[in-house]
């Protein structure tokens, strides 16, 4: 937060825009002029360390190129006004007739573009605005129409196709009135939008694209006093908080209104304050009815220890990096510990002035509803996360053997298709740490490979006596010849590390390739932003690094399994074959 | 009175400052195209706190005349 327009332009100018292998592709399509908003949105990206090359459609045009590229992301950024011939300024003109036919146009428009649609792994529409601040005009008109009977057009259509998610601006309308827009869009050759609107549209944009790659927003880390409540329990009388006598208590009320709405949308709430443990446990039991459930924070840190290490403990515990979380505290002082600390989170302050609070927790609402992806699986987060902290306790009883003896593990290890095509995907987004090669995959990607001779891609499910973690890894291998096959990419979710799960899946996979003859098993590894973790792990597995490279296409170290190495030396894992 | 405007331009068009002569136009600058033009007014406009009409921007042609448009626009108050 708080970024300046002119040191986001003046960072993003020095930056690359290439096409690289890791970069993150991007095509803009618009009938209105929102340049910077390529630089904008490349600033935010490359904050989360993420490479970007970003390019423009032909301007007013939906339309696809013919050329076979590629995109990761298409963005489609139109404005209702455009549509018109003269924007708004013969609005009162325009008759229903006329309405439908630039409801059809686009709509015909759309559908040509849908057709080409598997260019795109993930396609960001914006909604139509139709809501004309310059003349003031708040009241129904023909534009609103035009723009209600279109959204409600590309509702359907993100439903149908699940890589087509909409981005919403009307709260930005509302927030900023006027001052939304830069100048008419008729009126000259400049951006619609003001700088600082374009700055908030480019940071929503950027958090749906870092989330569709796994680097969205997961954790809120909440302080106690003057955070969740108005006082301080240890200090202030426990009976004035929430009380009638309370002058700021609906505030505090409608903070946890927004902290358990966030946790039921799949955010996983985190404590860190310093306070008493007991303290802070008795008053939220006192105090169930106006604060979130104190068992559904998934972890609490409540101790004197400074903050930025006890949310490095949270990462650790969660094994989930800290570019993820979101901290929210009312000092200042803590903050900048914290920032100094840990670069990538994202720290914000209670305002002083509380009437102002409301908007900050607006915005972290904001920030989190683009991080996630409604499936069942992120709902359930709290809970796997729960059953992780179980694990955890019994972790610390026993010898890490006999821990996962303890767990019961069981792999369900199978081809491809015999798992859903949405969730191999996913993973191949996702998954950033244990991936060896970070291959991006979209479903018709790898369903082309899943039903192709040239490939063999196998995945495993894995299940504890605590729960079911559900789909987690999976390996892509390619064919080079009779004998020989290369491991294109094997990854697995970071959910499951610890767990010798990576051993027994290579060690199956190795097994099977064996079983069908071929003698030269290749494996890759090639360096991503996130994966050094498993830069050694096909040589702690049994293969040895090849050094005269033979001719890939690929870049990154090759290795070749040694035959009569062991994978698995532990075997704790019972394997069930489908 | 020149240092603002020079820091703005050089992070915009990404040039250095001590490069920015009055003469620094678009036709002897390779970098100050049409984007960066557009850049350059937005950017102008946010730090300044002004506004400009269609006419002063397709009057920016140097360096100088960017400069005399933004003293003579009312209200402006221009100090370092």
């Amino acid at each position: 937060m708080g970024d300046d327009f002119l040191e986001i332009i003046s960072d993003s100018q020095k930056l690359e825009n290439k096409k690289k292998n890791k970069s993150i592709n991007i095509k803009i399509f618009t009938n209105s002029i929102i340049n910077p908003l390529d630089k904008i949105i490349k600033y935010f990206l490359n904050k989360k360390s993420v490479t970007s090359y970003i390019e423009y459609a032909n301007f007013n045009t939906i339309l696809p190129s013919n050329k076979k590229e590629k995109f990761h992301i298409g963005l489609i950024f139109w404005e209702c006004e455009n549509l018109f011939p003269n924007g708004y300024n013969d609005l009162e003109k325009i008759s229903l007739k006329d309405c439908d036919e630039f409801i059809d146009s686009f709509i015909r428009n759309f559908e040509y573009f849908l057709k080409d649609l598997s260019k795109f792994d993930y396609l960001i529409v914006k909604k139509l605005s139709g809501i004309n601040y310059f003349s003031n005009n708040f009241e129904f008109n023909s534009a609103r129409l035009i723009a209600d009977k279109i959204n409600r057009y590309l509702e359907e259509q993100s439903l149908k196709f699940k890589n087509i998610k909409l981005f919403d601006d009307i709260d930005l309308i509302y927030s900023y009135g006027t001052n939304y827009y830069g100048r008419k869009l008729r009126n000259n050759k400049l951006p619609y939008y003001s700088t600082d609107v374009l700055v908030e549209i480019g940071n929503s944009i950027s958090s749906m694209i870092l989330s569709h790659f796994g680097l969205g927003k997961k954790v809120l880390i909440l302080d106690c006093d003057k955070t969740m409540w108005n006082g301080i329990i240890g200090e202030d009388d426990n009976k004035i908080i929430f009380s009638t006598k309370d002058k700021y208590k609906d505030y505090f009320l409608y903070a946890n209104k927004i902290f358990e709405r966030l946790k039921n949308k799949g955010v996983l709430l985190a404590i860190c304050s310093k306070n008493n443990f007991e303290d802070v446990e008795n008053f939220f039991k006192k105090k169930s009815k106006e604060l979130v459930n104190f068992d559904e924070f998934v972890i609490k840190k409540i101790n004197w220890e400074l903050k930025s290490k006890n949310i490095l403990e949270i990462s650790n515990e969660l094994n989930l990096a800290t570019s993820s979380f979101i901290f929210l505290d009312d000092s200042i002082h803590e903050l900048n510990e914290v920032k100094t600390a840990i670069k990538d989170i994202d720290c914000y302050l209670v305002p002083s002035d509380l009437d102002k609070y409301k908007n900050t927790l607006l915005n972290i609402d904001k920030i989190f509803s683009y991080s996630l992806f409604k499936t069942g699986e992120d709902t359930n987060r709290t809970k796997l996360y729960q059953q992780e902290a179980k694990r955890n306790k019994i972790k610390t009883n026993y010898s890490y053997e006999e821990y996962l003896k303890n767990l019961s593990l069981k792999m369900f290890f199978s081809n491809g298709k015999n798992f859903e095509l949405k969730r191999l995907a996913q993973m191949t987004q996702k998954t950033n740490q244990f991936n060896l090669t970070v291959l991006r995959q979209s479903e018709d990607q790898l369903k082309k490979k899943i039903f192709s001779k040239g490939y063999l891609i196998y995945a495993f499910s894995l299940k504890d006596k605590f729960g079911d973690y559900g789909t987690v890894g999976l390996c892509q291998i390619k064919k080079l010849n009779d004998t020989s096959v290369l491991i294109e990419n094997l990854l697995m979710s970071c959910r499951v590390m610890g767990r010798n799960a990576e051993q027994s899946f290579l060690n199956e996979i190795v097994k099977i390739l064996k079983k069908k003859k071929f003698i030269d098993i290749y494996g890759l590894f090639s360096k991503g932003q996130k994966n050094k973790i498993v830069e050694k792990f096909y040589e702690e597995n049994g293969f040895i690094k090849v050094k005269e490279k033979k001719k890939f296409k690929y870049g990154g170290n090759l290795f070749v399994f040694k035959s009569n190495n062991v994978i698995d030396k532990l075997r704790l894992i019972k394997i069930n074959h489908g | 009175m020149d240092k603002k405007l020079k820091k703005i331009f050089s992070k915009i068009i990404g040039i250095k400052e001590s490069s920015i002569k009055p003469s620094t136009s678009p036709k002897n600058t390779k970098k100050w195209d049409s984007l960066a033009h557009m850049n350059l007014i937005m950017a102008l406009e946010n730090e300044l706190k002004i506004k400009f009409t269609d006419n002063e921007i397709t009057e920016m042609l140097t360096f100088e005349l960017v400069k005399e448009i933004i003293i003579n626009k009312k209200g402006v108050k221009y100090k370092d």
